[in-house]
């Protein structure tokens, strides 16, 4: 009885399942949350030497991925590249709700959240960067929010120029979150106009990781097959956009290391020192490095796999892996060498860390769960089929 | 009314280290358990039989270029026109904590009970009623002197007239207002080797 009523709603026992397991790992967020706020005990790992922990990189690797998917859905109906139209739609709501679950992540990192919507319009400061990236943000997610609805009321000029827009105001947003670190001499390992830049090309690495990791896991999770222009933009997103904005990132990376390193600089030095040899080695070689960059960048240059569909996804997985991973240690490598000398300062996020983090991709992914089923957001092409039509058999998937 | 413009200087000839400092500090602020607006930074070097310690009273520098006031995002950190004090407004702080990491001498701390951002005020409340702030009033040796920079008959003012005066990281361009006196800071092994300081963050 129940099964009918399931089928007459359209939605099969595991997707409730899954919804469910969406919603308690929320509400284990929700709970440390209320905690975090309601007594005085301390739940965060971070110190006072080392402010700004794990919550506030994964807010970064959250919008750095809403920009990343903005950059990405912007070629097909805004800069007029059309085979990027399929997945405009899906990116966009995407975008949104990355950005979502990364206010989730800095807003229960900031000790008091309930004053930010006041106070940002009662005594905002224009020089301080935060101000103006909440401002630039705050747009961008009005001009997607008007993109998606333009999207979706097939009004393409609307959607061309929220579009635009909602480019225009995540680069501004985007850079400005750089600038929030990049302004801070007093940490030298971020000071300079490096961050700016470093972030927003980073972002498409980011965007376009997890654009292909959606499209594939949601047509595996509803066991259908993909069309042939969706599963051709997979594959040319993953061997041609993702390898060329890898290989952008990895010189810049090297230079980074370079310039960190020669003549040692004070302050970046120990920096890179703590990257390279320090505390934060076996993360940086294996997960930034490895994982991140150099094995998905081979991969996909050189190996015959990086053709097929599982080849992109399992690429894409190792590079947002490595994103999570490096937004951590820049956050942190940042601030690990103490004003005062005396060694390494140490951080380790706290379990309850851990489930806030965990809470906020329970965020995104919840709402994309149901958003998939209420939603319309299989794109079209102008130039060519449905993503209905021309399907293959879902087994091609695997 | 003409302006103030409040500073400290602190002799390190006189300095003995002792902390009473620190201790009067939380006493008058009732600054919590962890966590300090003052504190004596101490340092050994050299090797035996060697080896000498140097003694560094820390506080808020109270900038004349404050970078913890221009990152605020809602004011609550500012620099006081009249007296020149930079002060939080606890009530306005939304605790992003991004002060503490753009403070170059790492001087303010998270309250763990209000979950704001504190720091040292020159112990306004005191100063205001024609008083010295704590730390000053507690040093058993008279190292510690405040007053009115503006004002050449105050303690400071004739102490920094009369005797070269040094001030902490000077190359951030936050034209700090508390000095240094008696010994050059610049030659004192505060910039490597270990540290008090985490030890007393975390209690």
């Amino acid at each position: 009885m129940v099964k009918a009523y399931l089928d007459r709603l359209g939605v099969s026992r595991d997707y409730l399942l899954w919804l469910g397991f969406l919603c308690a790992v929320l509400a284990a967020g929700g709970v440390v949350a209320v905690i975090r706020f309601l007594s005085h005990e301390e739940l965060m790992g971070a110190t006072n030497t080392v402010p700004l922990g794990i919550l506030i990189s994964t807010y970064v690797f959250f919008v750095v991925t809403s920009t990343g998917l903005c950059f990405v859905t912007s070629f097909g109906h805004v800069f007029g590249f059309h085979r990027f139209e399929i997945v405009a739609r899906r990116g966009v709501f995407l975008s949104i709700i990355t950005l979502l679950a990364g206010f989730l992540a800095i807003g229960v990192e900031t000790e008091r959240p309930w004053r930010l919507g006041s106070l940002f319009l009662v005594s905002p400061n224009f020089t301080a960067p935060i101000w103006w990236m909440a401002f630039f943000y705050t747009l961008y997610l009005i001009f997607l929010v008007i993109e998606l609805c333009g999207l979706f009321l097939n009004r393409a000029s609307l959607a061309r120029y929220a579009g635009l827009f909602g480019f225009l105001t995540a680069v501004a947003a985007h850079s400005t979150l750089g600038a929030i670190f990049g302004l801070i001499k007093a940490k030298p390992f971020w000071e300079g106009p490096y961050l700016p830049i470093y972030f927003i090309l980073s972002a498409l690495v980011s965007g376009t990781a997890f654009l292909i990791i959606m499209t594939i896991a949601t047509h595996w999770a509803e066991r259908r097959g993909m069309s042939l222009d969706t599963q051709d933009l997979m594959v040319h997103m993953g061997k041609r956009l993702l390898a060329f904005f890898l290989g952008i990132v990895i010189f810049f990376w090297i230079w980074k290391v370079v310039t960190s390193l020669y003549g040692h600089p004070p302050g970046k030095y120990e920096g890179m020192m703590a990257l390279i040899c320090g505390p934060m080695a076996v993360k940086f070689w294996v997960f930034e490095v490895a994982v991140g960059l150099l094995l998905p960048f081979f991969f996909l240059l050189f190996h015959p796999a990086a053709r097929t569909i599982p080849g992109v996804l399992i690429a894409a997985l190792c590079v947002l892996t490595g994103l999570f991973v490096s937004r951590w240690d820049l956050v942190v490598t940042g601030q690990i060498f103490p004003a005062w000398g005396g060694g390494y300062a140490s951080y380790t996020p706290s379990l309850t860390e851990w489930l806030v983090v965990a809470s906020s991709f329970a965020l995104c992914l919840l709402i994309y769960s149901v958003g998939v089923k209420v939603l319309p957001l299989e794109g079209t092409s102008s130039h060519g089929a449905s993503g209905a039509n021309e399907t293959t058999e879902a087994s091609a998937l695997s | 009314m003409k302006s103030k413009r409040y500073a400290m200087a602190i002799d390190l000839n006189r300095c003995i280290g002792c902390d009473s400092c620190a201790v009067a500090c939380k006493m008058e602020n009732e600054v919590p358990v962890g966590v300090w607006r003052i504190w004596v930074n101490r340092r050994e070097a050299g090797t035996y039989p060697r080896v000498r310690r140097a003694v560094l009273p820390v506080l808020c520098n109270h900038c004349e270029n404050p970078v913890c006031v221009y990152v605020c995002p809602v004011k609550a950190t500012y620099r006081r026109k009249e007296d020149g004090v930079v002060v939080v407004d606890p009530h306005l702080c939304i605790g992003c904590k991004i002060c503490m990491v753009a403070c170059p001498y790492q001087m303010r701390y998270l309250d763990p009970v209000k979950r704001v951002a504190q720091k040292c005020d020159f112990c306004l409340h005191r100063v205001q009623a024609g008083l010295n702030p704590a730390c000053v009033d507690a040093c058993p040796t008279g190292a510690m002197y405040f007053g009115d920079l503006m004002d050449p008959a105050s303690p400071v003012a004739r102490l920094l007239s009369e005797r070269p005066s040094q001030s902490l990281k000077v190359s951030y361009g936050t034209n700090p207002q508390v000095f240094y006196v008696g010994k050059d800071i610049s030659v004192l092994p505060f910039e490597k080797g270990g540290s008090i300081y985490d030890k007393r963050e975390k209690g």
